[in-house]
């Protein structure tokens, strides 16, 4: 049996096929959970964001067009869920003193070794506020207005908290070539 | 400010389109929650299987026998008689000290002044039937062996404070955590390297915000906040069975104070949205076509010359995911017809009179005699031709019952429909036949005129017709309508009139409730 098509999972999905609805989260699963992994604080939260995720995209399957990316669509729809647990949560008190670190800029070969499972634990470890910002902007791809709507803060916000969390993944960067992270020991 | 910057080209070019491989936990909490049914489980699991069927066993065997013990303290049950799934597997044993770590880290880090409290569950937790403790300690015994050796030391030592003691399932789940997370992945796919314990570690930037594992609990707790109310008579208790409710459908939680078991199948709080329930409004043309019945239909169809009808209605209704909709609505509708009768009206008589002189002889003589002679005759004049013209206007209510079917395309729906509507008369204007009750002849009436009252009883129409519809945005729905209506019940025996129309409605419909 042949694998079905975006738009027969879509349509099965909308008239409540179960199968359809579980194949939708076998296609899609991995790469969500990846995403899912960049916004939240641990895996617990993660596997929670990704279910959650997926429930909204079934609720919400029956307003998809079908005229752009299903993946998109359920990016955003998880991008979303992410950034509203967080606001839920109003974690954007922290204050993390980071004006401290250096301006130093990360040597080319140094970004060439390093894999994506070590830049996704370098994500893991920056503050909520700096991590949604970066994932937002540097890897989703939206802009600081589309950010400010998000988050709920202003553009300058957005703007201030990006350049903090590259200057921290730069600093924990230089200590990933100091000192590999797998060890857990970052030295402040 | 620099937009552009290379660590972000480096970071989207690497995760954007990562790919890790969830947990099975995440499955079978969804599959649970969507009524996916019964999923096969691997092949590593028949050895599970039969340990968790003999522990469930030996848990019965103890849960019957020390009852009353039970009955003092917080009670797990493995409600394995009537899910679906065995809770067996090693994914049920890792959800259930995931749970229990989440329940408990909620207790400690985020309010240490909860640690009373918090100890008080743990007490409770010992007090747990067999069932509960049996399965705990081979998680434990299982989870520990598993631990690899790569795990950072600071991250069992950072959590030993919190999970020594009572909180022995705590410190179980650290290190189960660790080791079991890269086995969910599939080989090659990426796996977090720091475990929330390690982030609270190796940094003292967010060791001091206790952000680990503390708030785990929390989403738990806030995300199914509606159960745990229902399950639950205080926060502890709610945030722990909530959690095992949450991460391992085949646990169910059951109360303190009432020793029956809850139901197996809590219903989902999530349901597909099979349909919509819309309001509409709308404004149609018709043209009609009469059909008298009855005496004198020729003389009354030949009469009253049918221009137009104009349609305003109301409507509410519920369309499926499957395409059919059924909706009932008001309407008003206004007929027009040109009403022409032609009547001769006689001319009228009179006499003629007329009078000559006669010169006669009188019979027999010569004798000559005048007379004067009076002729009558009755003359009837040649009358004239009455013409009677009238703008006929007739009012219609209108209960539509109708239903439709839709597929869509884009933006784009195609569809026919069909239905019955109710046609209920109301005051008209205008001028009509009627017999006259002496001589029978035709004579103009008005329309309210009590005999032409029966021609216009309610009807039953039947209508048919196609649907295309365009979805204007998320809730407005615009649609053409043409169709065809005729009456389904015709009157008999006295004059009547029966309409049928073609007509083409416009409507907006608006959903109202996606559910």
């Amino acid at each position: 049996m042949s694998e079905p098509t975006e738009r027969e999972l879509v349509l099965g999905c909308q008239n409540g096929d179960r199968r359809s609805q579980e194949l939708l989260y076998t296609r899609y699963a991995r790469r969500m959970y990846a995403v899912c992994l960049r916004y939240a604080r641990h895996e617990l939260e993660a596997q929670d964001l990704l279910q959650e995720g997926f429930i909204r995209v079934y609720e919400k399957l029956g307003d998809f067009r079908m005229d752009g990316s299903l993946e998109g669509w359920i990016r955003r729809i998880m991008v979303h869920t992410a950034i509203n647990q967080y606001r839920r949560k109003a974690f954007q008190n922290e204050r993390f003193g980071l004006e401290h670190l250096p301006e130093t800029p990360v040597a080319s070969q140094a970004l060439d070794r390093l894999g994506a499972q070590e830049l996704m634990a370098l994500i893991a470890r920056l503050p909520d506020g700096y991590r949604h910002v970066f994932n937002l902007y540097a890897i989703e791809g939206y802009d600081h207005a589309e950010i400010a709507q998000l988050l709920g803060c202003g553009e300058s916000t957005s703007r201030s908290q990006l350049s903090k969390a590259r200057r921290f993944l730069q600093e924990l960067i230089h200590h990933q070539e100091e000192q590999p992270i797998h060890a857990g020991k970052a030295s402040h | 400010m620099q937009e552009k910057h290379p660590i972000d080209d480096l970071f989207r070019a690497a995760l954007h389109d990562a790919e890790v491989s969830p947990p099975e936990r995440v499955h079978t909490a969804l599959a649970d929650r969507m009524g996916w049914g019964t999923r096969t489980t691997g092949a590593g699991t028949p050895p599970f299987l039969l340990v968790g069927i003999v522990g469930v066993a030996l848990a019965l065997v103890s849960w019957y026998t020390s009852g009353t013990k039970a009955q003092q303290a917080g009670v797990v049950q493995l409600a394995g008689t009537t899910s679906p799934v065995q809770p067996s597997t090693a994914a049920d044993h890792e959800d259930l000290a995931g749970a229990t770590e989440a329940a408990f880290g909620n207790s400690t880090t985020s309010d240490h002044l909860d640690q009373g409290a918090f100890s008080a569950k743990a007490e409770a937790s010992t007090e747990t039937p067999p069932a509960l403790r049996t399965t705990t300690s081979t998680v434990s015994s299982t989870a520990s062996d598993r631990a690899p050796s790569s795990v950072p030391a600071e991250a069992r030592t950072s959590a030993a404070p919190v999970a020594d003691g009572a909180h022995g399932a705590r410190t179980d789940r650290t290190d189960e955590s660790d080791g079991a997370a890269p086995s969910d992945s599939s080989p090659g796919s990426l796996a977090l390297s720091s475990p929330p314990a390690v982030r609270t570690a190796d940094h003292p930037v967010e060791g001091g915000t206790s952000q680990g594992t503390g708030t785990a609990g929390a989403d738990l707790w806030s995300t199914d906040e509606n159960i745990g109310q229902a399950l639950a008579s205080t926060p502890s208790e709610a945030t722990f069975e909530l959690s095992l409710q949450r991460l391992s459908p085949i646990v169910r939680s059951t109360d303190v104070k009432t020793p029956q078991p809850l139901p197996a199948n809590i219903p989902a709080t999530y349901l597909l949205a099979r349909g919509e329930w819309w309001w509409s409004m709308g404004i149609g043309l018709s043209r009609p076509h009469a059909t008298w019945s009855g005496e004198g239909a020729e003389t009354l169809a030949r009469s009253e010359q049918w221009r137009r009808g104009q349609q305003l209605g109301l409507g509410v209704g519920r369309s499926w995911r499957n395409g059919f909709g059924v909706g009932l609505g008001v309407a008003i509708e206004r007929l027009l017809s040109d009403f022409q009768h032609e009547e001769h009206r006689p001319g009228a008589t009179y006499t003629e009179v007329d009078t000559t002189w006669l010169t006669l002889n009188y019979p027999d003589t010569n004798v000559p005699i005048a007379i004067w002679w009076i002729d009558s005759t009755t003359v009837m004049g040649p009358g004239s031709w009455e013409r009677t013209n009238a703008r006929n206007t007739y009012t219609v209510l209108q209960l539509p019952l109708t239903g439709w079917w839709h597929t869509d395309m884009r933006r784009w729906s195609f569809g026919v429909m069909a239905g019955a509507v109710c046609h209920i008369p109301m005051p008209r204007e205008g001028h009509t036949l009627a017999r006259n009750g002496s001589d029978g002849t035709w004579q103009v009436a008005s329309l309210n005129d009590g005999s032409t009252r029966d021609r216009f009883r309610p009807q039953l129409h039947g209508h048919a017709g196609l649907s295309l519809g365009y979805l204007v945005s998320d809730h407005l729905r615009i649609l053409v309508e043409p169709g065809y209506s005729t009456s389904l019940l015709p009157p008999r025996g006295v004059p009547s009139l029966s309409l049928s129309r073609t007509f083409l409605q416009i409507r907006l419909q608006h959903a109202l409730h996606c559910r």
